[in-house]
């Protein structure tokens, strides 16, 4: 946390000695991961279980995937850069990095696009068996957050042109920062349970 | 920045500018050690990595995804600087969430004959013509009916 900003608006700070919002988004977070936990347990224990094909095997492709999993890790690696950025009150830089993040967050949906509708199209619906339930739950949720990152990231950098970025207001960037990071830690998680596991047990 | 952070940045002052905050080569060597990790973790599916016994490769992606995970969490996300309430709280959701993956797990034990795969493994030789289905064809068919 920059002490600037706990310098500038002392309304920010609690008892705790830390601002209220990033208290509540690490309670956020923490909510999130008791959400995900029980989505990911679902897919867990129904794993195997499926009576009607495909099955993982038959349709999971590795290779893009990984691809994927590295695009995400270098949007959050971009995202670092921009909040190192904004906190020297370099601007230009910031808008440069999040951009990046911003960018790199399509490709990893694009990605999950392409996989879904060959999913589809290779007979793997919600309804089909109860892998494509879980699956598509758990990994549609993890897009939709991946979505909305997208879409609040975009909002800072075209706020940062009114002058709504600053050095001196850069825990909505950490704040950001956060949730981004999240999103690339529980595909960490999905990324090693739910593909890599499949090929090995 | 809390009093927590300051004497890290002390104790870690090669990884710092000066100002609070770790320096662009500090987080570039962390992305880099991602990434290099990743790799490890997708190469565990490919020679010569997959030639290991199930169990070493299971401890080997679980060890990888946690320490993935753990440095994320650590550096990216600055918990390893911030306050210590900090990381008390976001521990509260990980152990909630966990424990619901690992009781889950242990409650609801997999199947024990499930759905083969579509096609034949590779090892698998081809049955001559007028032989007896396979043990796996008859305890599948079983399960099915029951």
């Amino acid at each position: 946390m920059s002490s600037e900003v706990l310098l500038d608006n002392p309304h920010e700070m609690g008892c705790t000695g830390m601002p209220h919002r990033k208290i509540l988004m690490w309670t956020f977070l923490a909510s999130d991961c008791m959400f995900f936990g029980s989505l990911i347990s679902t897919y867990l224990v129904y794993r195997g279980h499926s009576t009607d094909h495909p099955l993982p095997e038959d349709i999971f492709d590795i290779p893009l995937t990984s691809t994927s999993s590295f695009v995400l890790l270098l949007s959050s690696w971009l995202m670092v850069l921009a909040l190192s950025a904004i906190q020297k009150g370099k601007l230009w830089e910031f808008r440069l990095w999040t951009l990046g993040v911003a960018f790199f967050g399509s490709i990893f949906l694009g990605f999950q696009v392409y996989e879904f509708t060959h999913f589809i199209h290779a007979g793997l619906t919600l309804k089909q068996n109860l892998f494509g339930s879980t699956f598509f739950v758990l990994t549609g949720t993890h897009g939709c957050h991946v979505a909305i990152g997208v879409l609040w990231l975009m909002s800072l950098f075209f706020y940062s042109f009114i002058g709504g970025v600053t050095k001196e207001r850069s825990l909505d960037v950490e704040i950001a920062g956060l949730y981004w990071h999240f999103v690339d830690i529980v595909w960490i998680v999905i990324f090693t349970a739910v593909y890599l596991l499949e090929y090995i047990i | 920045m809390s009093q927590h952070a300051s004497d890290l940045d002390f104790e870690h002052d090669g990884h710092h500018q000066g100002d609070g905050h770790p320096s662009v080569l500090f987080y570039n060597i962390i992305a880099i050690s991602l990434f290099v990790v990743t790799a490890l973790e997708v190469g565990v599916l490919y020679p010569p990595l997959n030639e290991f016994s199930l169990y070493f490769k299971v401890l080997l992606l679980i060890v990888l995804s946690v320490g993935k995970f753990a440095i994320v969490v650590a550096f990216f996300m600055h918990l390893f600087f911030d306050a210590p309430l900090l990381t008390f709280l976001f521990a509260i959701g990980m152990v909630i969430g966990t424990g619901t993956v690992a009781i889950l797990i242990n409650v609801m034990p997999a199947p024990e004959h499930p759905l083969q795969p579509r096609g034949k493994p590779a090892h698998v030789e081809a049955e001559p013509p007028g032989a007896p289905p396979a043990e796996h064809s008859l305890l599948l068919e079983r399960w099915r009916v029951s």
